[in-house]
């Protein structure tokens, strides 16, 4: 039986500057091929709500699928589930989100934005601060409509195309555990790492498709995952969180869909939260 | 007016002279007038143009190839330069190729030319039509849009076509609210040609709109079983394309991972099974007419009754995989047989499952296991259609779920693209709180 496994290696930059000598590459290499025979031996993980460590390439993932989404004003305006919910609860105290413009954690955001296509300067959108949600993503006509100041995330992709509201560095915040307190505190649980692709809709639902996972049990990993598929509703479960880590992993190396395609930075910490495992 | 075969005549002169032993030029104007509804209002009308122009050559065994959206001499001569650098650079591989002489042809399908005030007129009916009929619809978006493409390909071996095409496109993303309560998303669309018809009578759109208005209060599946899962013919059509994509072409066929890589000529799926890649159907309004290598379509049977007809392979997958080349290499264009049942009476017939509209999954692994949550779905109990569900999931294997077919509807969608019915598929497990 086949089992792939896809990792992105590169970031911010020209190829020619990030891949000036392959052999910088051949470590991730590895850690890639390792990762790989441990899937062939993976286990088909069992279906239904369980407690799971999202890694920060699925938190980043969370953010920008089941969360920022539904906090862009066009989507407020269609009905999205975000509408009503401004200034209330929708996650645990520990979380916060920032769509984050050019800069983050004193660092230059993966796909930094300065200006946007409607020339709006850039600035940083707090969308979640301690699990309430304080602010939309909007344009120059919605920030309008809804009383807000435009923060820079109209953006437009080929030169024909009219600028959309979209995000740009969208992510959770890190928290003050340790992962391997994490792992350690989970009796019968999974640790996903790596994920194929994610979808949302308005009402916050989500699912993830998970390419590389282990088994935790008592406290330790165990077997690794086959290919499996995870969903929830983003305020709902991110009200189950109750650890984050102190890391943020970004990852930039796929296109948002909305009508038109869009480079975006998405990323978060490991969250330990309740989520309902796909499986048979 | 650009004369495009001239054009394409003159860069396969450019290539052959660059060095180039043989070469193919495709060449396309289009033209897009789009109207766009956001949040229930109409937001944009424009018409846009654009213009591409791909050059592929070959030598010995070596491939260059650059797509540029300029016709300007300067940049064709550039392009021809790079694509010849992409010749020099590019590793050796006899496996690719263009097609042999099959003369020259004129097509023109479709609706190439636009009536745009009636279109608008019947956007603004469908727009209305929705307000009135279905009243828990909020328009999320509406991107309707009339296409035209005119295209010319040419080779080095003496195929020269001319292609002039267009369509009206229609596609909403909905769903349904009362109060703070609202339905998941949902999304349908079509081509067509037909401005006569109103608009919400096309497609499946009526159908999706009505059950979406079901969907605003929903219950969770508790815990999991195997059941019969009924798919949409939107969702059939995703999970049928996966299955293609997974087993019948590409890398799975070329790497030798695809489970279907022996099958040719055996039984991949339930006897009762057929599916045709058939983009001359009469209802699909625009078919693909060219292979990427050069060959004029015909429909196929990809499985007939159960067994394995063809694979889904141009010249350069036939080569490298040793199987025969396909009359097309659509992996859209699916056509299926219509059922003796009505949707109804299909249902009927199933005690558990589910009825499912949308499939929002992860890409299904190598060996078909996939797994992703119903949305816009509907529990099946005792043969009718119970609660619509939410946080349930879905899981099997695509190879494995050909072979638990278990009927399809005498209804059929035809969308422009696809002609599929609903289809009954056994084993599948799902799961849910």
């Amino acid at each position: 039986m086949p089992v792939e496994l896809v990792a992105v290696v590169g970031g911010y930059g020209s190829f020619d500057a990030l891949f000036r000598d392959p052999a910088a590459v051949f470590p991730e290499v590895d850690l890639l091929y390792g990762k790989l025979l441990a899937k062939a031996e993976g286990v088909r993980p069992a279906p239904g709500l369980k407690t799971c460590i999202l890694g920060g390439e699925l938190t980043g993932m969370l953010a920008h699928e089941a969360v920022g989404h539904t906090v862009e004003a066009d989507l407020v305006l269609g009905g999205s589930v975000a509408g009503p919910m401004l200034g209330k609860t929708v996650a645990s105290p520990l979380v916060s989100l920032t769509d984050y413009a050019h800069a983050a954690f004193g660092k230059a955001a993966p796909l930094p934005v300065y200006v946007d296509d409607e020339g709006t300067p850039a600035v940083d959108a707090e969308i979640i601060r301690d699990g309430i949600l304080v602010g939309d993503l909007n344009n120059r006509d919605t920030a309008r409509r809804f009383g807000m100041k435009p923060q820079g995330n109209a953006r437009a992709y080929a030169f024909s195309d009219e600028p959309l509201i979209r995000m740009r560095n969208t992510a959770i915040l890190p928290g003050k555990s340790r992962l391997s307190d994490m792992i350690a505190s989970v009796e019968d649980g999974y640790y996903l790492t790596d994920t194929r692709n994610g979808q949302a809709d308005t009402t916050g639902e989500f699912m993830f498709g998970i390419s590389m996972g282990y088994e935790i049990k008592n406290g330790k990993l165990g077997r690794a995952l086959l290919d499996t598929t995870i969903s929830g509703v983003a305020f709902e479960m991110l009200k189950t969180v109750d650890m984050v880590s102190d890391t943020v992993t970004w990852c930039s190396s796929g296109f948002c869909g909305k009508k038109q395609p869009m480079p975006v930075g998405l990323g978060g910490p490991e969250l330990r939260c309740k989520l309902l495992m796909g499986g048979r | 007016m650009t004369d495009l075969k001239r054009l394409a005549a003159e860069c396969l002169a450019k290539l052959k002279d660059a060095g180039a032993d043989t070469a193919q030029a495709r060449l396309s104007l289009s033209e897009k007038r789009e109207f766009n509804i956001d949040g229930g209002e109409f937001s944009l009308f424009r018409t846009t143009f654009n213009r591409t122009m791909t050059l592929t050559a070959f030598r010995e065994t070596r491939t260059g190839s650059v797509t540029l959206n300029s016709f300007e001499p300067a940049d064709i001569e550039r392009a021809v330069s790079d694509c010849m650098a992409g010749v020099e650079s590019d590793k050796p591989d006899p496996a690719r190729g263009i097609a042999e002489n099959q003369g020259e042809r004129e097509l023109t399908y479709g609706a190439p030319e636009p009536d745009a005030e009636k279109f608008f007129a019947a956007t603004k009916t469908l727009k209305e039509d929705i307000e009135t009929r279905y009243p828990t619809i909020m328009m999320e978006q509406m991107i309707n849009s009339h296409d035209k493409t005119e295209t010319v390909y040419a080779d080095t071996n003496g195929n020269l076509f001319r292609l002039v095409y267009g369509s009206y496109g229609v596609g909403l993303m909905f769903s349904a609210h009362r109060g703070d309560k609202s339905s998941s998303f949902m999304g349908c669309g079509y081509a067509t040609t037909d401005l006569d018809t109103p608009l919400i009578e096309q497609g499946d759109v009526a159908r999706v709109l009505s059950d979406t208005e079901k969907q605003i209060d929903t219950v969770p599946v508790e815990g999991s079983f195997v059941g019969t899962v009924v798919l949409a013919p939107d969702c059939l059509c995703e999970l049928l394309g996966c299955a293609i994509g997974s087993f019948a072409t590409g890398t799975a066929l070329i790497d030798g991972t695809s489970v279907w890589r022996d099958k040719l000529g055996k039984a991949v799926a339930s006897p009762d099974f057929t599916l045709s890649l058939a983009p001359h159907d009469p209802a699909v309004v625009l078919p693909q007419q060219l292979t990427s290598d050069g060959y004029l379509t015909e429909d196929f049977d990809l499985i007939r009754d159960g067994v394995l007809e063809s694979f889904v392979a141009g010249i350069y997958v036939s080569n490298k995989a040793g199987v025969p080349r396909s009359k097309n290499t659509a992996t859209g264009w699916l056509v299926m047989p219509a059922g003796e049942k009505t949707l109804d009476e299909l249902i009927a017939g199933i005690d558990d499952g589910l009825l499912v509209y949308r499939f929002s999954g992860g890409q299904p692994a190598g060996n078909g296991d996939f797994s992703g949550v119903a949305k816009n779905s509907f529990r099946i109990k005792d043969g009718k259609i119970a609660d619509a569900v939410s946080e349930t999931m879905i899981s099997g294997n695509l190879a494995e779920m050909l072979f638990h077919f278990a009927g399809a509807s005498s209804e059929r969608v035809k969308d422009g693209y696809n002609v599929l019915p609903f289809a009954a598929f056994s084993g599948i497990t799902v799961s849910g709180k």
